[in-house]
């Protein structure tokens, strides 16, 4: 296991009386590999998330409670310790609009930044390597960063974090802003990191039908904690939780529970979360009625 | 959303003074600045120093904010005592030490001094404090120490008016930096603009246009705590890309800053135009007549400490002209 918290806490603030603390997440325990998941977290504004992500890059370091990042222990006892250099090589954090960290002449320039502080080896390579993942033409990477579109921007954005090709990438709402297409077409990115390069995606979303389609694991917070680590499916199975928790089942799965219960399907499959598998599954089952 | 950053030297309590309209707090600030200056006797000067502290222990802001606030000038109020006392040359002779440089002595003093420029970066607490007790204990050591071959011997010798002079000058520095900062802890910036804006008006009269330059101070207010955060934003961007502003080499670390301040110049612009659009949207004329959100109306408290500030001046110009206390 590449990352495991134990009874993380942190607070934005301690008072000198060490009383009252408000913790912004509390008491967290999770362990998170270092290949091949897609998790996405969830949870109502001012849940948490944000803060958890960030510990998990050591930009934020645990008030009580330890991370371990594979062997790299961070606490606030070691805090003077720390290579935070290393830990942040392996774990690439976007945050929501990444374009307004472009800085550098060129968008090349700007997409080298990143492993050259790591020093990485063949910068160049690499940062057009990543550039190219992310659909960027060829023809605009000796533009300055700001003449971009804003989806542009974010891609380079993006780039920026893949070249110093991390093991494990976390989005804090990246898709926020982006027109339809763009969202989709980020998304893709992401699964296809996630399918091709064995990366671990760690996606902070507010967007149900993502969770449903893309991520295989979800962590529910609610004020600071975690109340759910698991499965989507099982997560959406248990309503309570889910209305509890103020989610929201994917538009697919609300059609076919309709569906089910209109038609009185009672072998069909609600937890199919695309079309076409939603499509396929109406099919199987009304084809059958149907013979 | 983030109120918590406060920035300034407010400090929130439900005071009488955090209540005062913040003109009187302006204009009674800066008549007593003036007293101040107007009186020329120490025991007036205590007198006034004390009228101060009872006010401060009146607020309910806790005194070491105060005392941190002279923390800055501690070093420049010793320099200016100890001047004062060795180079005035009146009143009574007080006591006069003498001291002898000798060779050791000298070697001992010029060692001590680098070691304290190579460590010095090392302390982190009451620097000051260890530097004065390390320049005294060299001046103990001239004073008891001479063996090896003397180069000078000198004297120290202390007048009374010397040390009253010293005494009257610090106190005077002191209350001045407890006046002032009883206007800022217990006045917001937005408050205090606010009462320029109306301190101001009068000059309008003029075709001075006192409002635009208080809508700039204001908006300047408003946006210091957003770009505050958007700093923090930016900061750990560049930071979850290796940006490390602390170490590595002197090009590495121009190129981190830059880093960090291009792309503040880029959200300060966007901000700025937004705000701009915003303002038009709502059909903001810069010389518009408009009303404020903040009426100021005087209240009783706010006449009876007008009434008690004049006085004050009133008193000690007349001692100072009359007596030339
Ligand atoms: N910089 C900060 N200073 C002080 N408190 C903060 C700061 N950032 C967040 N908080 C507080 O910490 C708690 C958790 O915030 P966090 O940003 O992690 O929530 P979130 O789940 O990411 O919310 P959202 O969905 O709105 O992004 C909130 O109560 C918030 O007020
Ligand atoms: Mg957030």
């Amino acid at each position: 296991m590449a990352i495991n918290l134990s009874k993380v806490s942190f607070a934005y603030y301690v008072p000198r009386k060490k009383k009252n603390i408000k913790y912004a997440v509390k008491d967290i325990n999770l362990s998170i590999g270092d290949k091949d998941e897609f998790i996405t977290i969830v949870g109502h504004t001012g849940s948490g998330k944000s803060t958890l992500v960030q510990m998990l890059n050591a930009l934020l370091i645990p008030t009580d409670g330890c991370i371990d990042i594979s062997g790299k222990i961070i606490s606030k006892k070691n805090e003077n310790k720390i290579k935070l250099k290393e830990v942040r090589k392996k774990i690439g954090l976007v945050f929501q609009f990444p374009e307004y960290q472009l800085f550098e002449e060129t968008v090349l320039q700007d997409v080298c930044f990143g492993p050259k502080n790591f020093g990485i080896t063949d910068v160049t390579s690499k940062a057009k390597k990543a550039l190219e993942l992310v659909g960027i033409k060829e023809d605009i990477y000796n533009e300055s960063p700001f003449s971009l579109s804003g989806g542009q921007m974010r891609r380079v954005a993006i780039a920026g974090i893949l070249a110093s090709e991390p093991n494990i990438l976390i989005f804090d709402e990246p898709t926020v802003g982006l027109d339809p297409l763009g969202k989709k077409e980020l998304l893709e990115l992401l699964r296809k990191l996630n399918k091709e390069e064995h990366k671990t995606i760690i996606l902070v979303t507010h967007d149900m039908e993502i969770v449903g389609e893309y991520s295989k694991r979800v962590i529910v917070l609610d004020n600071g904690d975690v109340v759910y680590d698991g499965d989507k499916t099982e997560l959406f199975k248990n309503e309570k939780l889910v209305k509890e928790h103020s989610l929201d089942l994917p538009n697919n799965v609300k059609m076919l529970k309709v569906i089910k219960e209109k038609l009185s399907l009672d072998n069909l499959d609600i937890y199919k979360y695309n079309t076409y598998d939603a499509y396929d599954e109406l099919k199987r089952v009304l084809g059958g009625n149907n013979e | 959303m983030n109120d918590k950053i406060v920035f300034g030297q407010y400090y929130q309590s439900d005071s009488w003074l955090h209540k005062l309209d913040p003109r009187v707090k302006i204009i009674s600030v800066f008549s007593l600045m003036i007293s101040l200056f107007i009186i020329k006797n120490i025991y007036l000067l205590l007198g006034f120093m004390f009228l101060v502290l009872l006010v401060i222990a009146s607020t309910k802001i806790p005194f070491v904010k105060f005392l941190n606030s002279i923390k800055m000038m501690t070093f420049v109020l010793l320099v200016t005592f100890v001047l004062q006392v060795i180079f005035r040359r009146d009143g009574e002779l007080l006591k006069s030490f003498e001291f002898n440089l000798t060779y050791m002595n000298l070697v001992i003093i010029i060692v001590s001094l680098f070691v304290w420029f190579l460590i010095n970066k090392y302390i982190k607490y009451f620097k000051t404090f260890v530097f004065l007790v390390i320049v005294l204990a060299l001046f103990i050591l001239q004073y008891y120490v001479s063996y090896s071959p003397l180069i000078v011997k000198y004297n120290i010798n202390i007048y009374s008016n010397g040390l009253i002079m010293a005494s009257y000058i610090v106190l005077r520095i002191i209350t001045l930096l407890f006046l002032s900062s009883l206007l800022t802890f217990s006045t917001k910036p937005i408050e205090l603009n606010n009462g320029l804006d109306y301190l101001l008006k009068p000059l309008q009269k003029l075709k001075v246009k006192t409002s635009i330059f208080t809508m700039m101070v204001s908006i300047a207010l408003r946006f210091i705590p957003t770009l505050i955060l958007e700093t923090e934003k930016v900061l750990k961007a560049q930071a979850s890309r290796g940006a490390d502003f602390k170490e590595g080499k002197l090009s590495a670390r121009v190129m981190q800053i830059v880093s960090l301040i291009v792309p503040m110049f880029v959200i300060a612009y966007k901000r700025a135009y937004d705000l701009a659009d915003a303002m038009e949207a709502r059909g903001y004329i810069p010389e518009g007549k408009r009303t404020s959100i903040y009426e100021l109306k005087y209240k009783f408290l706010d006449y009876f400490s007008y009434v008690i500030v004049f006085l004050i001046l009133a008193i000690t110009i007349f001692l100072r002209v009359k007596y030339a206390l």
